[in-house]
């Protein structure tokens, strides 16, 4: 063993990480079950072998190591910048080192090793100084920091780089670290589902949410928020949160008994099943841009007060004459509103993707110490994906045996789909946390479905005898809720909205300058003669008008509204062009036609603006 | 034995471009079914030094068979997956190529088969 290898190799790491270089020294002297023989090759590599348990494993060749590593670069093939490349196992170090030496210092390498053993010899054995310093590599080794290994994955994985992911394993780790490598390796498929399925629902609903917003601007002006609802009801009672699976239909008729003895909260898909069964929730929540409106259609639901994010879907939103609460979702108009009147705008939170999670959010901020979940199967309970009479009256029976299987609460395994299980993940984190946060009882009380971690298994008939005694009238406390705005405040709100069609007008007017930047920028780069200075100094124009463009609050819904031209941008970002000369004109070509659709939008939200906040008074 | 030594070839190629190109892990089970002709073609080397070298040169050639055999039976022993490709495509196909004019092979893979 080489002291000074060790050494150089953790004053290498110490550039990039510290903290972790003092936490290799620290364990410096840890052992797990794996031994670890260093050899050399015939073509004069210091290769490993590794023993566990009497059987032993080359993680190098024994003739020839380079070449194998050679083939593994060719296989790989060129990697642009920002790409993210993760390698299980760091072996000794050779195919680290090579894709080091052969990628851009932009590439993200992170290594995962599962056997501390293999790491520190490494390091004792291996210089790898020079690979260390040349680029912050993450190192996540098992016995040393492995809860870092999330938090790295959400650094380095984007949607912008998602399609270029490489996940190597070191030859021979799958023998003996199987389980550790399958572990990681899954979280990394999960992250970039969600990264997938958060984007494909942005460019699903991006044409519906500008709209959306723009529609619920008048009532956001009304001035219902969840902080006054909070303020109106009682938390120390339950709140039930009615949601639209499978199992609903076994037991909605519960729920009448429960009536004005736990505040009711259903999910806008579970409102008719409701209503049909004679229950009025207290309240439903709507959070998609883009629904059906025909489940929420049904004669008595429209005076429901309903609770929303601003982008909700505006024809339901509309639909409704009961109260219309909103709760912040980030769009920098309806938050512009209360701010200019020193006022907050609650959000939820964080929010996992379905209408539930939203509102079972919701109800943990308002302050409930118990929460029941009815309906919030997350599984196909039955074969089927939702309540009869939600989405169809009769749902039909699905085929469920190539799905995924997850723990059910009433039998082993129940059949589910991706964007369930990730609902599922998340109610199971929020769960954890909120007991961590506070004294907290999540009940479910859904008759199949998946197992929530950390929820009390009940029986809905049960949970209301134990649970719901003490009357209140919620209906009644809701209508009791003020407006946070006085009506000065109101008016100031509806001015500012006003001038929201004169800000698109401004967006376009920067877009076309733009335009004609980016056209000039073309022109140098097509002139084979391109001066670096006249170059620089319209980039520099182009980066201070698209600043003052961005800067404005009306430029977030043009770009939402154009989430498909970006996408085009965004994801062809990582691929180079071969000089700079060319990289510019693809620059300027890109950015020619994103100016373009950039009038087309503000020209297109200027009309809409004009249309829904104009005639608010 | 230059029949043989082109159908190892090919087993060979299989298994370890599998592997290095495509990610094919079944490099030990398809290396058993090897087995029987690996043991053919390397017996006929130990059965005498029927190339007519010098003694030291057929006792460090001969010590160079065994040393793929051994290999061979010590990966196949431990299940050991990289032994065996470097064993296969590193020291097997040493011996394979005395049968096989590997120029005039290259030459006809550039012109293509396919």
């Amino acid at each position: 063993m080489c002291a000074g290898i060790f050494e150089k190799n953790l004053e290498a790491m110490e550039k990039w990480y510290p903290d972790f270089a003092g936490l290799v020294r620290g364990k410096e002297e840890i052992a797990d079950d794996t031994k670890v023989w260093p050899e050399h090759s015939w073509d004069g590599e210091v290769i490993f072998r590794i023993e566990k348990e009497g059987r032993m494993l080359y993680l190098g060749g024994k003739r020839r190591a380079k070449k194998p590593v050679e083939m593994w670069l060719e296989r790989l093939g060129k990697l642009p910048k920002y790409v993210p490349v993760f390698l299980f196992g760091i072996g000794s170090g050779a195919y680290l080192k090579a894709l080091v030496d052969s990628t851009k210092e932009e590439v993200n390498i992170v290594v995962y090793e599962p056997s501390v053993q293999i790491f520190l010899k490494a390091l004792h054995e291996i210089d790898l100084s020079k690979e260390i310093k040349n680029r912050p590599i993450a190192f996540i080794v098992e016995e040393i920091n492995p809860e870092e290994f999330e938090a790295v994955m959400d650094k380095v994985l984007v949607f912008e780089n998602v399609g270029f992911l490489k996940e190597e394993i070191h030859p021979n780790y799958k023998e003996w670290y199987a389980e550790q490598l399958t572990g990681k390796v899954r979280l990394l498929q999960r992250k970039v589902e969600k990264i997938m399925m958060n984007e494909n629902t942005g460019k699903s609903f991006s044409a519906h949410l500008a709209s959306n917003i723009l529609n619920n601007l008048k009532y956001v002006c009304e001035g219902y928020n969840l902080k006054e609802l909070a303020r109106r009801i009682p938390t120390d009672k339950p709140a039930i949160l009615v949601s639209a699976g499978p199992s609903l239909n076994k037991n909605v008729h519960e729920l009448k008994r429960a009536k004005n003895k736990a505040f009711i909260v259903a999910v806008d898909t579970a409102l008719k099943p409701l209503i049909k069964e004679g229950i009025r929730p207290d309240l439903f929540v709507t959070i998609d841009a883009k629904k059906p409106f025909q489940l929420v259609d049904i004669e008595g639901a429209e005076t429901v007060p309903v609770a929303a994010p601003t982008c909700a879907l505006h024809t339901i939103i509309e639909h409704q004459k009961g109260k219309k609460i909103f709760y912040n979702d980030s769009y920098a108009i309806p938050s512009h509103i209360y701010h200019m009147n020193g006022k907050e705008f609650p959000g939820v939170g964080r929010g996992g993707g379905s209408v539930a999670c939203s509102a079972f959010s919701m109800l943990f901020k308002m302050g409930f110490g118990t929460i029941i979940l009815v309906g919030q199967d997350l599984a196909y309970s039955d074969n089927k994906s939702h309540a009869d009479g939600t989405f169809l009256e009769k749902m039909p029976e699905e085929d469920t045996k190539n799905m995924i299987m997850v723990k059910g609460n009433y039998v082993d395994k129940i059949p589910t789909r991706r964007d369930f299980r990730s609902f599922l993940e998340w109610f199971n984190d929020y769960i954890k946390g909120a007991k961590e946060h506070r004294e907290f009882r999540a009940i479910n009380a859904t008759e199949g479905g998946a197992y929530i971690e950390g929820t009390e298994l009940y029986a809905l008939k049960d949970i209301i005898d134990e649970a719901c005694h003490e009357e209140v009238d919620f209906e009644e406390r809701i209508r009791q809720m003020e407006p946070a705005f006085s009506e000065e405040e109101r008016k100031k709100a509806v001015e500012y909205l006003h001038s929201i069609p004169r800000e698109y007008e401004e967006i376009k007017k920067a877009a076309k300058l733009l335009e004609k930047s980016y056209r000039k920028l073309h022109k140098l780069s097509d002139s084979g003669n391109m001066g670096q200075e006249e170059a620089k100094r319209v980039l520099k124009r182009i980066k201070k008008l698209t600043k003052k463009c961005k800067e404005r609050e009306a430029y977030q819904l043009v770009d939402m509204t154009m989430a498909n031209a970006d996408y085009i941008i965004r994801s062809e970002y990582f691929y180079e062009g071969e000089s700079s000369e060319s990289e510019i004109k693809e620059i300027a070509r890109k950015g020619i036609l994103y100016n373009q659709v950039l009038q087309e939008c503000a020209e297109l939200l200027k009309g809409l603006a004009e249309k829904t906040l104009l005639p608010i008074t | 034995m230059e029949e043989l030594a082109r159908k190892l070839s090919n087993g060979i190629d299989n298994i370890c471009g599998g592997f290095h190109y495509f990610k094919k892990e079944n490099v030990l089970d398809k290396s058993r079914e090897l087995a029987e002709d690996i043991q053919r073609f390397c017996s006929c080397f130990l059965q005498g030094n029927i190339f007519g070298m010098e003694k030291d040169e057929y006792a460090d050639f001969e010590q160079f068979v065994i040393q793929v055999l051994e290999d061979y039976i010590e990966a196949m022993k431990q299940q050991d997956m990289v032994y065996m490709l470097d064993t296969l495509d590193y020291g097997l196909r040493e011996l394979l190529n005395i049968y096989i004019d590997v120029d005039a092979e290259e030459e006809n893979h550039v012109c293509g088969d396919f």
